[in-house]
């Protein structure tokens, strides 16, 4: 583990080189809310934000994605991948975290997924950590944060004006080696300050919600439990929880017929339409709103564990508050963790 | 605690003491904000509340519990929109125990990652005139918190094919809406597929519009959509216009009489066609 530290103005002059190397993916203000978007000025950038309202999955699996086109007489052609040379800068831990159970489930082989690991082979990851988590966080339960994550090159700590600089992967080595001139070993007082932090920021986590996660994997017999026909009765099925979760990575295929060729899309889906499990014969496996609801959790806190070692929940909090009927998976956590 | 609160709270509980309900839909406080509630015992009437905070629309939730005897607390917009959906026949009036409470505006959803921090009155509600359900079994007069009544009417245009491409797709606000009860809603559908699920701006722009107009003359302006919405559309400034539109042609407002007719469900010789 290595410590360096990189001042305010020397950090601009650091976005600024990366936003000319490379495609720089930051947080800026848009439509009301904070969003992950490519920028086109490094001076949008915004690094005392809260969290952006959609989760940066989108740019590895985005909603909407050109798998092949196919031509009666050519046959299949495959389209190019962009921005493979990429940055993520600033975002959250647990953001960053939900990057590497993806990695954990989708580049996993047999059955690995090409289309996401081009984009997210090449991608550099900058994690900025959380001062100030919000209400909604449990980051702390599945250890994806608040100061730092997995999944990331480097993490970025703010210290007292300046930014703690942690090195995580090889990757984050060499990119600090190309910008050496911008940071400078971390000094001993800021070292103490930044160890105050960590512990305040865990001990306020741990106040809030604090479970024994491996027990989650008993939630696998748990069907029927009234618990998930009480949130049923409430639940809308619309896809908030899964379209803006950071790991949801369901999927679904469409292919239209564009003039004289055949394109094949790939997008989001979700486990909680009620069209999900829905068969062509008309049988359907999950045919209640419960069934899915509890299917949803199960999925991610015990099943996603036991098949890939990894937590399918990285505590980010936006499902939590962005249900238009309230419905809670820390209420499950605290229930059976 | 306030005092309409302490008064919904008795009454929930006689309602289920004495079963002339089964069930009561409520609004009940959670961690991070307030969701709606199903009560089905006389003791757990004492988590109801009421607040500003109580935005989705319950009458969404009466389509679904047709078979049972329900008491519901109404908003004024949550009593327009069960008027319109016992004249469709969607609900049966005579199952319903409408528990009207007089509402001052709910405020704007904070979601998450949000610029805004402090608590605003929603648009909708600014523009709102029917404060108290207009079918009602139990009147409940509310305090505790002030209407901000500076309409401040934004009618700059706005620009729709952008807005909606911020769209997601997760059709909360179908889910939302009281009037979207379609066994197979014409969006969702495969056959024939009229609007694509992976689709562009062009179509997100379709799917908005086929929705605008399924629920025109119809719509209540209750916001459920808009505040559901996680990208933050204005829909209800959509419906709103196109509401405007109907009532200079047609002469009616939805949801304020059992009596009056909704003009899609009636055909008439001088009707515009």
């Amino acid at each position: 583990m290595t410590l360096l530290s990189i001042t305010d103005e020397k950090l601009r002059i650091f976005v600024r080189e990366l936003f000319s190397k490379r495609v720089l993916f930051a947080p800026v203000k848009r439509n009301g809310y904070f969003e992950f978007s490519r920028l086109s000025n490094p001076e949008d950038i915004i690094l005392n934000y809260t969290n952006t309202r959609l989760s940066p999955k989108r740019l590895f699996l985005p909603q909407r994605q050109l798998l092949f086109k196919y031509y009666p007489k050519k046959g299949v052609t495959q389209e190019s991948e962009e921005h493979s040379n990429a940055v993520l800068f600033g975002v959250r831990p647990c953001d960053a975290s939900a990057l590497s159970v993806l990695d954990s489930i989708l580049l996993k082989l047999p059955y690995k997924d090409n289309f996401y690991e081009n984009r997210r082979r090449e991608t550099i990851v900058i994690s900025l950590s959380c001062i100030k988590p919000m209400a909604e966080c449990f980051c702390n339960v599945f250890e994806t944060g608040p100061i730092r994550g997995t999944g990331e090159d480097l993490t970025l700590t703010p210290v007292n004006k300046v930014f703690i600089v942690e090195v995580r992967t090889p990757r984050g080595m060499m990119i600090v080696e190309d910008f050496g001139k911008l940071f400078t070993e971390a000094g001993r007082e800021i070292l103490e300050e930044y160890k105050i932090l960590i512990r305040e920021a865990v001990n306020e986590m741990d106040r809030r919600l604090r479970i024994d996660k491996k027990k989650l994997i008993g939630l696998e017999k748990e069907i029927g439990e009234e618990f998930f026909q009480l949130n049923a009765q409430r639940c809308i099925e619309c896809s908030i929880c899964s379209f803006t979760c950071p790991v949801c990575y369901c999927f679904e295929t469409e292919d239209f017929l564009e003039g004289d060729h055949y394109s094949r899309f790939r997008g989001w889906d979700t486990c909680v339409h009620p069209l999900f499990t829905k068969m062509a014969s008309g049988l359907d496996p999950r045919s209640t709103k419960a069934d899915r609801i509890y299917h949803r959790f199960c999925h991610k806190l015990s099943r996603i564990p036991l098949a890939f070692n990894t937590y399918g929940c990285v505590g980010c909090g936006r499902c939590v508050s962005l249900c238009p009927t309230g419905i809670d998976i820390k209420e499950v956590l605290e229930k059976w963790g | 605690m306030s005092s309409s609160e302490k008064e919904l709270r008795r009454l929930a509980r006689r309602l289920l003491e004495t079963e002339v309900v089964q069930l009561v839909i409520g609004y009940e406080e959670s961690e991070v904000g307030v969701r709606p509630c199903f009560i089905h015992k006389p003791q757990e009437a004492e988590r109801l509340v009421w607040n500003p905070e109580c935005r989705l629309n319950l009458a969404r939730y009466l389509r679904d519990l047709k078979d049972s005897r329900v008491g519901v607390v109404m908003k004024g917009c949550d009593g327009r929109a069960l008027v319109e959906l016992i004249k469709e026949n969607q609900v049966d009036r005579r199952n319903v125990f409408i528990i009207a409470v007089e509402c001052n505006g709910v405020y704007k959803p904070l979601k998450y990652g949000s610029l805004r921090q402090e608590r605003q009155i929603s648009e909708y509600c600014k523009r709102c005139e029917v404060r108290l359900s207009p079918i009602r079994d139990y009147v409940i007069r509310s305090d505790g918190f002030a209407f901000n009544n500076a309409s401040d009417n934004d009618e700059k245009p706005l620009n729709w094919l952008s807005i909606f491409r911020k769209c997601l797709r997760c059709m909360a606000c179908i889910r939302s809406c009281p009037f979207c009860y379609c066994t197979e809603c014409s969006i969702e559908g495969f056959k024939p597929a009229l609007v694509h699920k992976l689709v562009d701006t062009m179509e997100l722009f379709t799917f908005h519009l086929t929705r605008a107009l399924h629920i025109v003359g119809r719509c209540v302006e209750c916001g459920a959509c808009e505040s559901s919405c996680p990208v933050e559309i204005p829909l209800t400034r959509l419906y709103r216009e196109l509401n405007q539109w109907f009532k200079e042609n047609y002469n009616y407002i939805p949801g304020l009489s059992l009596e009056q007719a909704p003009p899609p469900l009636v055909f008439k010789e001088r009707d515009r066609t």
